[in-house]
This record gives structure tokens, C-alpha cells and sequence, in this order.
């Protein structure tokens, strides 16, 4: 399992992608969490969907209970991106779930997904760094998103952080 | 090209002196310079905020960047990196913050050196040690 995070517009879609590639032939999925919203998610998704043509990825969507998700073949597995999921998972139509509940759920769901492939490559998100004060919902948001990428980290065999295209290994 | 990146106030222009042998009148500031001079200078500092320069008049920044490649390859790029936080909800903060990550990358590639300073020290994540 490897673990790709960067900030914004760093590549970390392009390099996550490459790693699948390089697993060689064989079934390929492309596990989709964006909800699609507005226009520019749609520009998003299709600037991710055209990145992927040809390449023979299986897409499918799971903004959330990435726990229910049972793919038919064992391959190689592309799930973009945990900053998504974690947001559709905490922030439901009445309100705020419980964060620890979150992180626990994501976790199992990410076990499960893992327990059923050869290769899964996580894209997750940087968005710790900026230093500012957030209202309260926001700042749970960031937490859960800093405590499930701890988790990740722990279970993958490699974590890396794509600078400007530059894979810089954080672990492994 | 070379390119120098890092947190805000991570000393990475006084690296770029050292590593490249700059006086400060050889860098030019892009928060504040005239776009055209970026083009036969020797550095430019700040290249985040020139990037937001040229977003405000809204000229495109893929445009310049070719143009900049052509025009200057040996240039020497100083940016932050912006990219570490949470998504603006304002659609220009946040587009700005793609488009520099989006340069960045197109610069990144085309330099022969990529340096990360953290705290005055200076990191190569791509190319030989140059110190």
C-alpha cells in the first residue's frame, strides 16, 4: 500500500496514477470520492477522467461507506482522494458526526478495501500547513483528516509527499 | 531554470544568493517588478505573488510561464509553497493556489535543480548537491 500526499496542485493525482501503471497488467480501479456538485468539480473530475482514458480503470464512485465497496477482481486499486471522503463522511444533512467515529469508520473501510487487492495507492491531501484559525467545523475537519492520514501512514508500506512532481519519500 | 521553494520566511533567498552567487540587485521581486523585466532577469523572488500578478489581469499564466521558458531558461525561480492548507472557498484565492501549484510543477520539471529550504537549510529534492 502506498500513501501519496501533496498540496494543491502538486502532481500527487499524476504520480499516484504512474505508480498503478507500473504495477504492470492487470485489473485496475479508480475509486472516486469527489461528489460532483458545480461546475468546477465537473471540470475536476473530467481533467482526472481524461488523465486516466485509455488506461483501462474501472471507476467507481464512493463519496462515502468505502466500507460497503467489493470490487469483482483482485488488482490494483486508485483511491482519490481522502480529503474528500473525509469530509462527506463528517459532515452529513444534520449536522456533524462524531470525529473518532469518522476516523474509525474510514480506517475499516480502507482495511477492507486493502484485504481485497494486490496494490492500493491512497491520494491524500496537505492541508495542514497554512496556520490559520478556522471555525470550529473546519478545524474538526482538519484533525480528522491529519488523524486518518496517521493511520494510513501506519498501515502502508510507503508513504510519499509529491512536491512540484518531485516524489520526496516520507516513509519506506 | 532552477527553482527554490519553501514555507514563507525560510531564509530561501539568501540560499539562492549563496548557492548561485546573486547579488541582491540580481533578484527581482514579483511581488512588485515589472512583468517584462522577469523575462532577462537573472532571479526572481517571490514568483507565487508574480503568478498572482498576472491572474489579476487576468493573462494567463501558462502562457507566461512558456514564454518565461523560451525567453529566460536559465532563470532562477524563488517561490513559497502555498499549496498546505484549506481549500479556499473564494474561487480566485483558490485558483491562484492551483495555477501556482500547476507552474510550479511545469518549472520543477524544467529545472535542473529543485531546492527546499527549511529554516536556511537547503534541501535538493531533484538533481546533484550543488554545495
Amino acid at each position: 500500500m502506498i500513501v501519496v500526499t501533496g498540496g494543491s496542485g502538486s502532481g500527487k493525482s499524476a504520480y499516484a496514477e504512474k505508480q498503478i501503471l507500473q504495477f504492470g497488467e492487470m485489473p485496475r480501479y479508480y475509486i472516486a470520492t469527489m461528489e460532483n456538485r458545480d461546475a468546477e468539480s465537473q471540470k475536476r473530475v473530467d481533467r482526472h477522467r481524461a488523465m486516466r482514458a485509455d488506461k483501462k480503470f474501472v471507476t467507481v464512485e464512493c463519496p462515502y461507506d468505502l466500507q460497503e465497496i467489493q470490487l469483482e477482481k483482485t488488482g490494483a486499486v486508485l483511491l482519490e482522494c481522502m480529503s474528500n471522503l473525509v469530509a462527506n463522511e463528517l459532515f452529513v444533512k444534520d449536522g456533524m458526526v462524531h470525529m473518532e467515529q469518522t476516523v474509525e469508520k474510514i480506517v475499516q473501510g480502507i482495511q477492507r478495501l486493502k484485504a481485497q487487492c494486490r496494490h492500493l495507492v491512497v491520494v491524500t491531501n496537505e492541508v495542514f500547513s497554512d496556520g490559520l484559525q478556522y471555525d470550529e467545523w473546519t478545524g474538526e475537519y482538519i484533525r480528522c483528516l491529519g488523524m486518518v492520514n496517521q493511520h494510513l501512514s501506519e498501515l502502508a508500506d510507503q508513504v510519499v509527499e509529491v512536491v512540484y512532481t518531485i516524489p520526496v519519500m516520507q516513509k519506506g | 531554470m532552477e527553482l527554490i521553494i519553501g514555507g514563507a520566511y525560510q531564509g530561501k533567498k539568501n540560499t539562492a544568493q549563496k548557492l548561485f552567487g546573486l547579488r541582491n540587485t540580481d533578484i527581482l521581486d514579483g511581488e512588485n517588478c515589472k512583468i517584462e523585466d522577469v523575462f532577462s532577469c537573472r532571479a526572481v523572488s517571490e514568483f507565487h505573488m508574480l503568478i498572482r500578478r498576472i491572474m489579476e489581469q487576468q493573462e494567463s499564466p501558462e502562457d507566461f510561464f512558456e514564454h518565461l521558458k523560451t525567453e529566460n531558461p536559465g532563470v532562477i525561480l524563488i517561490s513559497n509553497e502555498i499549496g498546505y492548507g484549506i481549500v479556499p472557498l473564494e474561487r480566485f484565492e483558490r485558483d491562484w493556489r492551483e495555477k501556482t501549484g500547476r507552474i510550479c510543477c511545469l518549472a520543477a520539471q524544467e529545472s535542473d535543480h529543485v531546492i527546499r529550504v527549511l529554516a536556511g537549510n537547503p534541501v535538493c529534492i531533484k538533481g546533484e548537491q550543488i554545495w
